[in-house]
């Protein structure tokens, strides 16, 4: 460090205006960025609480966007399947026609095939995608599961067996279970849909067994409501854990802004007074040189 | 007649006296912004006057005093080690502080908050190719990000070395100068002014460079001591002290060869010493011990799943590769690894299709690493706080040091330096002493050409 020239009076002198420059410096970059703290030194105490609140928003959004694609899909398959409690409450109508004393075979075949037209239709819901995911598939979402195969004794032909394992993370904690397969809904133990159908369908056509078949179709239908409520079930989750984190974002965000964004009014009121301080010293130093008892003799 | 020209010799004497001191005076003037100049002054001896034994008295030029204040000069050169240390460790600590950005967007942080994202949203859509990719790309983005923290650091180690080869450098030669003024105050004048002025400044500059320590001997030879105790200089002899550097760190040799590192800790030299033999080791260690951490926890995840139920139930591979010796500077994704071998299946006591991306994203919780509880981000910042909290006190100390040094030079200045206000009363004195004498001088001169006269 080479020795300066300066009087150490000058030198004190340029100390201040360098500290009062730094002042001036910061507060500029803190008005113009927006940060209180741009790098690890501005405030080392918050250096934490700042990246921590940084992850936590990133996973805010994160969670949000999963939550939401999985909103849309239960969203969907919760409208598809009342869709498919209608189909069934039309396809018992048709069966009570069947069953009734006034209908003629022609009647009953044509009810028949009004009833295999809402298998087709039950086929198709139960193979409902969005976003190219089958809705019903579970672990296999990119395979359509059933087929119309009227050789089977349910009437379809399953492509495969799938489980369904995958749970959504809770922002709020744990894990929970979003979807269920078609053939837990549509070929349910307890009352399968496909298979009350296709009683009902060959019932018709044998004119034979009409009200046995009606009695399943009423129990597929009660167990495809339940379904229908698991889904509504998982909306309600979604819903509370979208509301949740919207919440936890603001918070975040509020704490984050309170660490690390500038304080407008107190960046420019010490900006203000560094500037005043800064030309005030300039100006008081400009005017008074320095004189010795040598700028006074004759 | 005699006596009347004794005493006219008497009085040219004097007005030569008077010459003298005024030479000192314009010296002092000259000199009054000089850079470690002090402040001379002329003693003046009153000759012996005794008239019955013809002692004619008159005035004689004494020594020229030197005002220097040893003391102060001591509390300068330390302030100067202290103000010196703290500019090093601000120059070196900026450097390293540019490699742990707080934005949240750039750097580690930004690309393991990425990482983590991309782990949940596999999650949801574990045979969606792009989602698989979106995690193959964010892992190599965060590997990258390691990489440039640990080669930043690194690079800092080598740039520290290569610093530290210049001041050890700086520091020989300003101690050779100190000998070689050594040589020429023994060489010619002790009192010499200009060279008593050189040596300060060099030993000024040298104590910026390294904390030294002054003895001075009988003769006037300055010695020059490191750390209190290690040579540099004895009277007109050099004990050039050099720097050993390797990756286990720097030390600073005695001209023997002993390693004095530990009396090495002032000025420029003591903060780069301990910026390279502290902090950089210890940040470097701790990046090691995070990419180390979160590949390790990360592999072990992935191998524990499965890629596919089958049969047969194809097992997962491990995501990250390193060099256990450099783990930071050497991580990076696997070579190969292709989005369709991420295992996200977890076999476990009941088979999870997204367990294993699950317990990706659950990296986001504080683990135990390098035997600390925290999260990965928390690890990370607990760095970056690290670095901005020295680097925030060592601004504080250096500007308050920076302070202290002025004070200190200031008082030096007050004590040793030059008022031209002293020098103007001064010249004034012995203006009035020079006119005063010169008229006895032509009184003394018209006396004596009377006596001539008389003579005559």
């Amino acid at each position: 460090m080479a020795i300066s020239i300066l009087h150490p009076s000058t030198r004190q002198f340029m100390n201040n205006l360098d500290g009062v420059r730094a002042i001036v410096e910061r507060s500029n970059r803190q008005i113009t960025s927006g940060l209180r703290v741009g790098v690890a030194s501005d405030d080392p105490g918050a250096v934490a609480d700042i990246l921590d609140l940084q992850s936590s928003l990133s996973a805010d959004s994160q969670f949000t966007a999963n939550l939401n694609q999985v909103k849309t899909e239960a969203d969907r398959s919760e409208s598809v399947l009342a869709g498919t409690v209608q189909l069934m409450d039309e396809a018992i109508k048709f069966g009570a026609q069947g069953a009734s004393t006034l209908g003629t075979a022609a009647t009953r075949q044509t009810l028949a095939a009004q009833v295999r037209g809402i298998m087709e239709q039950m086929i198709a819901s139960s193979n409902q995608q969005v976003n190219g995911r089958y809705l019903f598939s579970g672990d296999s979402e990119s395979t359509p599961l059933y087929s119309l195969d009227l050789t089977q004794p349910n009437g379809v032909a399953l492509a495969q067996v799938v489980t369904n394992t995958r749970s959504v993370a809770d922002p709020r904690g744990g894990a929970f279970m979003a979807s269920r397969t078609a053939p837990e809904i549509f070929d349910d133990p307890t009352g399968s849909v496909f298979g009350a159908l296709n009683q009902l369908r060959v019932a018709l056509i044998n004119n034979t067994g009409i009200d046995t078949a009606l009695g399943a179709m009423h129990t597929a239908s009660d167990a495809l409501n339940a379904h229908q409520a698991f889904y509504g079930g998982v909306q309600n989750r979604v819903t509370g854990a979208l509301d949740a984190v919207s919440k936890a974002t603001v918070q975040h965000t509020s704490e984050l802004s309170v660490l690390r964004d500038t304080d407008m009014t107190e960046a420019i009121l010490e900006l203000n007074a560094a500037q005043t301080q800064q030309a005030a010293s300039l100006q008081a130093w400009a005017k008074t040189p320095p004189r010795s008892l040598f700028d006074y003799l004759g | 007649m005699s006596n009347l020209l004794s005493t006219l010799m008497n009085t040219a004497g004097s007005l030569e006296v008077f010459q003298r001191s005024l030479t000192v005076i314009q010296n002092n003037v000259a000199n009054a912004s000089t850079p470690g100049y002090a402040r001379q002054t002329a003693t003046l001896l009153a000759a012996p006057y005794d008239p019955q034994s013809a002692l004619q008295g008159g005035v004689r030029f004494g020594t020229v005093a030197n005002a220097r204040d040893e003391f102060c000069e001591a509390a300068v050169q330390r302030q100067s080690a202290e103000a010196g240390y703290d500019e090093q460790r601000v120059s070196d600590l900026q450097s390293v502080e540019a490699l742990f950005p707080v934005d949240g967007q750039s750097g580690v942080p930004g690309a393991l908050n990425k990482l983590l994202d991309s782990f949940s949203a596999w999650s949801l859509k574990t045979n969606d190719p792009l989602a698989r990719q979106t995690v193959l790309d964010r892992a190599g983005d965060f590997a990258q990000a390691v990489q440039t923290v640990s080669n930043g650091l690194n690079q800092a180690r080598s740039d520290a070395d290569r610093a530290l080869r210049g001041e050890v450098d700086t520091i020989n030669r300003l101690a050779d100068r100190v000998r070689d003024l050594n040589v020429r105050r023994n060489q010619g004048n002790q009192q010499d002014a200009g060279l008593d002025t050189e040596m300060h400044n060099t030993l000024e500059e040298l104590s910026s460079h390294a904390g030294i320590s002054t003895l001075r001997s009988s003769d006037g030879a300055v010695t020059v001591m490191m750390g209190g105790s290690v040579p540099l200089v004895l009277g007109e002899h050099l004990w050039p002290i050099s720097l050993a550097a390797n990756n286990a760190g720097a030390q600073v040799l005695s001209a023997q060869g002993q390693d004095v590192t530990a009396s090495a800790t002032g000025g420029r030299l003591g903060g780069l010493l301990d910026t390279r033999n502290r902090l950089l080791p210890g940040v470097s260690g701790k990046v090691d011990a995070f990419a180390q951490g979160f590949a390790d926890q990360a592999n072990t995840i992935l191998t524990g799943g499965l890629v596919s139920a089958g049969p047969p139930p194809v097992a997962g591979t491990a995501l990250f590769t390193y060099n256990p010796i450099q783990p930071g500077s050497t991580m990076q994704v696997q070579a190969g690894l292709k989005s369709r071998d991420l295992a996200a299946i977890d076999p476990g006591a009941a088979s999870e299709a997204n367990g294993i991306a699950l317990k990706l994203a659950g990296l986001s919780q504080p683990q135990i690493i390098g035997g600390v509880q925290a999260s990965y981000t928390q690890y990370y910042s607990a760095l970056a706080s690290q670095v901005g909290g020295e680097l925030s006190a060592s601004k504080s100390d250096a500007s308050l040091n920076q302070e202290m040094l002025t004070q200190a030079q200031n008082i030096r200045k007050e004590r040793s330096g030059v008022s031209l206000d002293q020098e103007a009363a001064a010249l004034l004195e012995f203006q009035r002493a020079y006119e005063a004498t010169a008229r006895m001088l032509k009184t003394l001169g018209d006396l004596t050409e009377e006596a001539i006269n008389i003579l005559k």
